[in-house]
């Protein structure tokens, strides 16, 4: 996975982005929870990666940290795979404090939440 | 779903700053009949957790800006209060260090995010557990307490407890000056009622009379059973008129009515010494007690059924009778 460039990791992963079925055990089946999750995450998810941009730009390694692990912590909940993974990775950039591939991360990350929330948009029922 | 019986300790206090995280506690614990508090930082999980009447059980975010949930932990652990809290510290799943810290700094027990519901569900189940546990100790806990204080048979205080009573409030005495009443009363022939009637009969004898001296006093004297068949009564901030119109009271309330008990109605009467402590006395409560025994006995040999007053320490105290 780390030959891979994000853009091709996403493209060729699609299945990563959101695995609906293990969400929905987590939370016991009940679909009117995860329902009202995936709500509550997609009102708040930009803020968060805005946060999140804003410190990557500023060089902000625990702003970078902070947000990240925020992220890290809904993504992983709702089984975004994918995301989860580069939230992940960013988190221990930001600890490590070393940015230099953070930008690209930031990227990935921003279009890996654009297709998720594209899945979650369509499980609702809003496309 | 089956839900958990409501019961003193199902309140939880939730504190994360995550809006997804905060929902899929307080909605799960809501559906197994918790009563949830949530909130969205440490500080205000501090303020919450200071209230006497907060969540027994609260399930902290580490992660938190401002205070977080290790620090939480921590302070709570330094107040130690009284009634246990079960904290149930929630991290990531990648930080297993954290976990350490978190249970070195006073956690029960930790969630690793992501945390499915039935493990949310068990780890609560098991504080909840301890948490009964706790109020069931506290319980048998205040009986023993109570019992070891107070008189098997009519539950009034027991003699060592109304001897340390009395010992407080003459302590009390010296200090601020209030005047202090002593009534020590023995039931008439006693031993003749329980030879002739049954010890039933003599119990319920007991438990009317103990019900008539209380109902004659005021509801922040003390009364104990002293010994088989005498009580005493500390009576405080009561002057020597008072305290005679006190034991006349109660000596009037038994005489006049008999006592409804088994074996038919019987005619009761009560002998009592009085001790009156004024301002500027000097006695100690052994002396008191040996007054106030010496005028019941003089009540006896005078004819049962009477009040005497304790006249050696009127002579030296104020001077009242």
């Amino acid at each position: 996975m780390q030959n891979e460039t994000p853009k091709r990791m996403i493209a060729n992963d699609m299945a990563e982005i959101w695995r609906r079925d293990e969400a929905l055990d987590r939370v016991g089946g009940d679909e009117t929870l995860l329902q009202e999750l995936c709500q509550i995450f997609l009102a708040g998810y930009p803020t968060l990666i805005g946060k999140l941009r804003v410190a990557v730009m500023a060089g902000d390694t625990l702003g970078v940290q902070q947000a990240a692990h925020s992220l890290k912590g809904e993504l992983s909940y709702l089984s975004a795979m994918q995301a989860t993974s580069i939230a992940r990775s960013m988190e221990d950039m930001g600890r490590e404090g070393n940015l230099s591939s953070a930008p690209a991360s930031l990227a990935a990350l921003e279009q890996s939440l654009a297709l998720l929330h594209l899945a979650l948009d369509r499980a609702m029922g809003v496309h | 779903m089956v839900h958990e019986k409501p019961s003193l300790s199902n309140m939880v206090l939730v504190a994360d700053d995550d809006p997804v995280f905060r929902h899929v506690l307080q909605s799960c614990l809501e559906k197994w009949n918790y009563r949830v508090v949530a909130v969205e930082n440490g500080a205000e999980a501090w303020k919450i957790l200071q209230q006497p009447d907060a969540p027994q059980l609260a399930i902290l975010d580490w992660m938190m800006p401002g205070l977080d949930g290790l620090e939480l932990c921590r302070k709570l652990r330094h107040r130690q209060e009284g009634t246990y809290r079960y904290l149930l510290l929630v991290t990531a799943k990648d930080n297993i260090q954290d976990i350490v810290a978190g249970l070195e700094a006073g956690a029960d027990d930790y969630l690793t995010k992501p945390f499915d519901v039935d493990e949310l569900r068990a780890r609560v189940r098991s504080g909840t557990r301890i948490l009964q546990l706790q109020d069931a100790l506290l319980q048998a806990h205040e009986k023993l307490q109570f019992e070891a204080a107070h008189d098997g048979l009519t539950g009034i205080w027991n003699r060592r407890a109304i001897l340390d009573l009395l010992k407080k409030e003459v302590e009390r005495h010296h200090r601020n000056g209030e005047p202090l009443g002593i009534i020590m009363a023995d039931v008439d022939h006693f031993k003749r009622i329980n030879d002739t009637y049954g010890h039933p009969a003599g119990d319920t004898v007991l438990l009317e009379v103990v019900a008539r001296i209380v109902k004659s006093l005021r509801r922040y004297d003390f009364v104990g059973r002293y010994g088989g068949e005498e009580f005493l009564a500390v009576v405080p901030g009561c002057d020597a008129a008072d305290l005679m119109a006190s034991a006349e009271r109660i000596r009037s309330s038994i005489a006049t009515h008999p006592i409804e008990t088994d074996a038919g109605q019987l005619s009761i009467t009560l002998s009592l010494g009085v001790v009156s402590m004024q301002a500027n006395s000097i006695f100690d409560y052994e002396s008191v007690l040996h007054a106030a025994d010496a005028a019941l006995y003089r009540a006896k040999a005078n004819g049962r059924n009477r009040v005497e007053v304790a006249t050696s320490l009127f002579a030296a105290g104020a001077g009242s009778a």
